[in-house]
């Protein structure tokens, strides 16, 4: 009886241990990768979600942007890691598969698909059956790209987003703001 | 003293009838040097009086604790039973989960210390809340799109659905688009 409160105690203590190093993973993802000028690096904060409340909408072709802020109710900041790299095209594949390897077993998988030019990975955390981060990973020809989007999340509203508003088969790889890249 | 009362002391004490008294009579009797008792009684007497004599000194009292320490020695190595290999390798267990859990610590501080150094440079991405909004939509427009990207196959399942259910005769059903559709609360 006593050997068998001692193993209880171990296995739940290694439980404990191995869901606080699971949570860690994406963040070391994300600041193993900061200050590497070769990666952007974007990070929204919740105070600067709360300060787009703010933002008026002046013109119509800002019209879309109450939706938008509809859209992004609830949602409590955002970061962003990509590196993109055209030169070398099969460098960074290894980086997708070490970033997939990094998500913890608390993650579920929400979608994937695989092509030959792009893997892309959709991952939420859901707590109370409310989904509270969607991580994304897209991996491709010397890119990758990672999100965590963390907050109360609609993915139903989220996947209005694009098709309310036109974006034009925007890469957005391409549209990052490169005066930002982490220098 | 009367022989004959010494014989009948000693005829007395074979029987285990003397008294203590009768008994000290006796045995001054043998330290006298009488030879009315007998030479049994004697070498008893003598004998008793001996072991009388012999003590346990400091010497005897060491030795004892140095071969009783060694014997203990000795047999530490033998005496590990189950029970105890368990008892110890439970103990190891729980100082190397301690040790994680300490090390987590340690190293989650050492993280929240990079994410507050990180967080001063970085979070703050843009000063400017309405370059953050524009940059915000963008990321937001791509992972809408790859939602729904990924979504099409399903749309196509749907129609093909729709369709059977169609030619069947039955009432067309929505399909259940696993966790994107159903996430709408």
């Amino acid at each position: 009886m006593k050997s068998k409160n001692i193993l209880s105690t171990v296995f739940a203590l290694f439980i404990c241990i191995s869901i606080l190093q699971a949570q860690d993973a994406i963040d070391k993802y994300f600041y193993q990768y900061t200050d590497n000028p070769d990666f952007t690096s974007i990070v929204v904060s919740s105070k600067m979600f709360e300060l787009f409340a703010n933002i008026q909408s002046e013109s119509a072709e800002n019209a879309d942007d109450d939706d938008f802020k509809e859209a992004i109710r609830g949602l409590k900041g955002i970061r962003i890691l990509s590196y993109d790299r055209n030169d070398f095209p099969d460098a960074k594949i290894v980086d997708y598969k070490s970033a997939l390897k990094k998500v913890g077993p608390e993650y579920e998988v929400l979608m994937s698909i695989d092509d030959k030019d792009e893997k892309l990975r959709f991952y939420i955390l859901e707590n109370n059956e409310e989904i509270k981060e969607l991580f994304m990973i897209v991996g491709g020809k010397g890119n990758l790209f990672l999100m965590s989007l963390v907050g109360d999340i609609d993915l139903a509203r989220m996947s209005r987003l694009s098709k309310k508003m036109d974006i034009g088969g925007m890469n957005y790889l391409e549209n990052l703001d490169e005066e930002h890249k982490t220098k | 003293m009367d022989r004959d009362r010494l014989a009948y002391l000693e005829k007395k004490y074979w029987e285990g009838k003397t008294s203590l008294q009768e008994e000290i009579e006796l045995q001054n009797a043998v330290r006298s040097g009488s030879d009315a008792v007998s030479d049994l009684l004697t070498s008893i007497f003598n004998a008793t009086a001996q072991s009388r004599e012999i003590s346990l000194d400091d010497d005897f009292d060491s030795a004892f604790w140095q071969k009783a320490n060694v014997e203990h020695n000795d047999n530490r190595g033998l005496v590990f039973t189950l029970s105890a290999f368990m008892r110890y390798a439970a103990v190891g267990i729980i100082l190397l989960g301690i040790g994680g859990v300490v090390w987590n610590l340690a190293f989650k501080t050492d993280n929240k210390v990079e994410v507050a150094q990180t967080e001063f440079t970085i979070v703050d991405t843009y000063d400017d809340p309405e370059k953050a909004f524009e940059e915000t939509k963008k990321a937001l427009m791509y992972a809408s799109q790859k939602l729904n990207q990924g979504k099409e196959p399903l749309g196509e399942i749907k129609r093909f659905y729709n369709a059977k259910m169609s030619i069947a005769g039955t009432p067309v059903d929505t399909v259940n688009y696993a966790k994107t559709n159903n996430s709408s609360k």
